[in-house]
């Protein structure tokens, strides 16, 4: 209830039908929070559960047997440790070169004053809505000599053009007297853009981040077809590849290895969601702020 | 300095424009050669004007590239696909150099239509889908291996399946034979402790003591007599179906009166239904078998709730049995009863052909590659490639048991290059040593001797005949089958034909015409004896524990 200092008995009243209101919203907010943590839940109990009572069903959200062989055999896996290795390592350097990139193509899009700048839009969104297709962009790839490096997960994504169209407009979003005033100070567009457009588009930039580096983690269908050398594999393709040989009993397996159990699978999908877990609740603010401030202005 | 500022960017714009017209012009620059050089290939020589160090030449060092199937078994480290002892032993004998490429374990298909279309692929493929080579034929990607194979061991060996990889009377696949198990089929996992307990003391030999059975355990206990899941036309339902004589796992196709037909559009299939419903109506199956998985079929069943399940072959036992023992359950492997009719029933799952193996059209050596695969065919090599070094991996006693060593214990990478692996090596490699054979050998009861066989899987396949066939049995036969079950259709036999002459309208006609053509025109041979055991007479290491009686 709003206390704006008056006295008892002077406050805002709320309706009967405010009130009701409130508790249902509440109560499907509840109800909506609880179908999407109770899968987590259930995936988490797994990943610590013993193999007999995942395989039979006995596990809802609380874990049985608790062991952590699941999670010490993924760790013991050099595949999954490789494949994080690579994930994390291709996240940063993916976010970094990406932002630089989108911010160097926001920042003109954004000057009203650009010629051309009507038609360059027009260039960027038209990419966002149709692309050359998968072989195409698969010569493009290989005629910049990345085919099956680690540079093959970096540039062929690097900007995403709805990224740039939020960074436009959180570029929009900045008084023009910010600029205006750095120019008599004779700043040249590389220092305004650098020193005064960057740091006032903070938020917008965090969201920006944000987008490209979850983009990075889950993404793997890139990987899969401009990379053959496994050891450059993503986790998210060895998470998909163990999965997929787990829900395939029918499959022709390796042979050498039995098909890997419910509770592996489990333990897999936890390693490779505890990053993310990790870093957002760093960039939760920045994510609801920055999405906002970006949206679509006039 | 705005004049300028506007040039600048008029000048930015206008080379984004040429930069996205080059992209999108121009050739990849390994395309297909000159027919000359295929020419000079096709009489034999060599042409070997180019330096060795380049991909394509012929000659000592001429670098092969081989795309070799998916798998998910990681290389150890210090290891991978072109440096191990495998890999140096080949070159060692053949003096070429290798170039291999292991496509992923998922979306394989589309990498590699990416790697053809991007000029990547200039060797041979190794494949495990056998649609594949007639995709890339139709994009006349391929070249055949015809002017090559006379006096090729391998296609000497091997001759009898290459109809399989003919194409516009051109042999553009080579078919490599059976991995070591052509006969492998569902399994009915029984609780015998529990049938013990209703006084089920054997196994069911019959259709009638099967369905006896089953209603003996609705009545007596409160489990569900038999788990299963999906549609009745899939291949989860296999065993019950092959009771009909309409098992299709992997196997839709009947010679019936000289004619191809497809089993699911026959006459006994329609009882088969019937029983299905029947199951249903009775409880005995689960009422929610539509929504079911695999995973949760398990669980039913691991969690005593179920006392018997479906298994759709043996890949998920060696995880299933130990959970099974885990949870002071005695489950078996029950054995086929016979079927509706008093028939033998058999179930299939066959794999009676490992690999095909087909050539780009950009190879520039196709004589090298048929060489390569002369090598491997030796048995000799193909010992080396699948148990190692004789007294490094493995060691050989006079009856020619083998016994892996520590490091052929470790030789599970190797898998890669098992692509001409007979059938008696599967014994000793995965059979024994990798622990499978009292899983395998007792699914492979119910294919072995059947003459029910399916001539089309010994046939050349066009990709777009299999994609129609698919497509059909999504939309009209898995839909009927499902609703016919369930109710939501009333089963009849006027329903029932009017399923089959939908399927036959849409297209089924044309195909059952087509395989029936095909097949007349190289004889109508008889496949049954294909379907044969390779399980040596003495075997030791396979004792059969998880059969009924629990010995074989």
């Amino acid at each position: 209830m709003v206390n704006m200092g008056k006295k008892k008995g002077q406050g805002i009243r709320r309706g009967m039908d405010e009130k009701v209101f409130r508790v249902l919203s509440g109560a499907l907010i509840l109800l909506f929070s609880v179908a999407c943590l109770l899968p987590f839940l259930r995936v988490v109990s797994e990943a610590v559960s013993g193999d007999t009572a995942v395989a039979s069903g006995e596990i809802l959200i609380l874990p049985k047997d608790f062991t952590l062989k699941q999670l010490k055999f993924i760790l013991d896996t050099p595949q999954f440790t490789q494949g994080m290795w690579v994930s994390l390592s291709s996240t940063v350097v993916y976010t970094v070169i990406s932002i630089v990139l989108t911010c160097m193509l926001a920042y003109p899009l954004s000057r009203t004053d650009l010629p051309g700048r009507r038609g360059l839009m027009f260039y960027v969104v038209f990419t966002m809505l149709f692309n050359g297709g998968m072989v195409p962009t698969y010569l493009v790839v290989k005629n910049l000599g990345i085919l099956n490096t680690f540079w093959a997960l970096i540039i062929p994504l690097a900007i995403s053009q709805f990224n740039v169209i939020v960074l436009v407009n959180g570029f929009l979003g900045i008084p023009k007297e910010m600029e205006e005033s750095a120019l008599i100070d004779g700043a040249g567009q590389f220092t305004i853009l650098v020193r005064i457009m960057v740091p006032l588009a903070k938020p917008t930039l965090a969201a920006i981040l944000l987008f490209y580096a979850v983009a990075r983690w889950n993404g793997w269908f890139d990987a899969v077809m401009y990379v053959n050398d496994r050891s450059l594999f993503p986790l998210p393709v060895i998470i998909k590849d163990l999965v997929q040989q787990g829900l395939n009993t029918s499959m022709f397996p390796s042979l050498t290895t039995p098909p890997p159990t419910q509770a592996i699978r489990s333990a897999a999908v936890i390693f490779s969601i505890v990053p993310i877990i990790l870093v957002y609740p760093f960039l939760q603010k920045y994510f609801v702020k920055g999405v906002t401030l970006g949206g679509v202005k006039g | 300095m705005k004049k300028l500022k506007k040039l600048f960017a008029m000048l930015l714009a206008a080379a984004l424009l040429l930069s996205t017209a080059a992209c999108t012009s121009g050739q990849p620059e390994s395309k297909a050669p000159s027919s000359s050089s295929k020419a000079s290939s096709s009489s034999g020589e060599s042409s070997s004007q180019e330096d060795a160090a380049e991909p394509g030449n012929t000659g000592s060092g001429a670098k092969l590239q081989l795309i070799l199937p998916s798998n998910s078994t990681p290389f150890p480290d210090g290891m991978s696909e072109n440096d191990n002892f495998l890999v140096d032993y080949w070159r060692e004998k053949t003096g070429f150099d290798f170039d291999i490429v292991i496509l992923p374990n998922i979306n394989s298909a589309e990498k590699l239509n990416l790697m053809f279309s991007g000029g990547e692929v200039y060797g041979m493929v190794f494949e495990k889908d056998f649609t594949s080579p007639s995709r890339f034929h139709d994009q006349k990607m391929l070249q055949p291996f015809d002017d090559y194979m006379e006096g090729s061991y391998f296609f000497e060996t091997f001759k009898d399946f290459q109809g399989k990889g003919q194409m516009d009377g051109q042999q553009y696949a080579a078919i490599i034979p059976t991995d070591g198990i052509p006969c492998s089929s569902s399994l009915y996992v029984v609780r015998k402790d529990i049938l013990g307990t209703i006084g089920i003391k054997e196994q069911p030999k019959t259709f009638d003591d099967f369905n006896s059975m089953l209603y003996d355990i609705k009545s007596k206990t409160e489990m569900i007599p038999l788990a299963v899941y999906e549609a009745p036309s899939k291949d989860s339902w296999d065993t019950i179906a092959s009771l009909f004589g309409v098992s299709y796992q992997h196997n839709a196709w009947a010679v019936r009166d000289g004619n191809v037909v497809l089993r699911h559009t026959m006459p006994a299939a329609f009882d088969y239904l019937t029983y299905c419903k029947k199951l249903y109506d009775d409880g005995i199956i689960p009422k929610d078998f539509l929504s079911l998985t695999s995973d949760t079929l398990d669980q039913l069943y691991l969690g005593d709730q179920a006392a018997t399940i479906i298994k759709e072959g043996c890949w998920g036992m060696p995880t299933f049995i130990p959970a099974s023992e885990e949870n002071s359950q005695e489950s078996r492997f029950m054995d086929y009863p016979t079927g509706y009719y008093g028939q033998i029933a058999s179930g299939f799952q066959d794999r009676f052909f490992s690999q095909c193996v087909y050539l780009s059209d950009s190879c520039q050596n196709p004589q090298d590659y048929v060489t390569l695969l002369d090598f491997l065919a030796q048995p000799e090599v193909v010992k080396v490639n699948n148990f190692g070094l004789e007294g490094e991996h493995y060691t050989e006693d006079e009856s020619g048991a083998m016994t892996l060593t520590e490091a052929g214990e470790n030789l599970q990478w190797a898998v890669y290059y098992r692509n001409i692996f007979l059938p008696e090596d599967w014994y000793q490699v995965y059979g024994i040593n990798a622990n499978w054979a009292e899983y395998y050998y007792p699914t492979e009861r119910h294919s072995v001797g059947t003459t029910d066989f399916d001539p089309v899987e010994f046939m050349p396949q066009q990709a777009a005949d299999v994609t129609l066939q698919t497509e059909l049995k999504e939309t009209i036969i898995d839909q009927y089958y499902a609703k016919a079950v369930t109710g939501e259709v009333e089963l009849t036999q006027e329903t029932f034909d009017a399923m089959v002459n939908e399927w036959l309208d849409a297209g089924g006609r044309e195909l059952q015409e087509k395989y029936t053509e095909q097949y007349k025109a190289i004889g109508s041979p008889d496949y049954s004896h294909m379907y044969v055991s390779y399980l040596p007479d003495e075997h030791p290491g396979y004792t059969g524990k998880y059969l009924w009686d629990g010995h074989e």
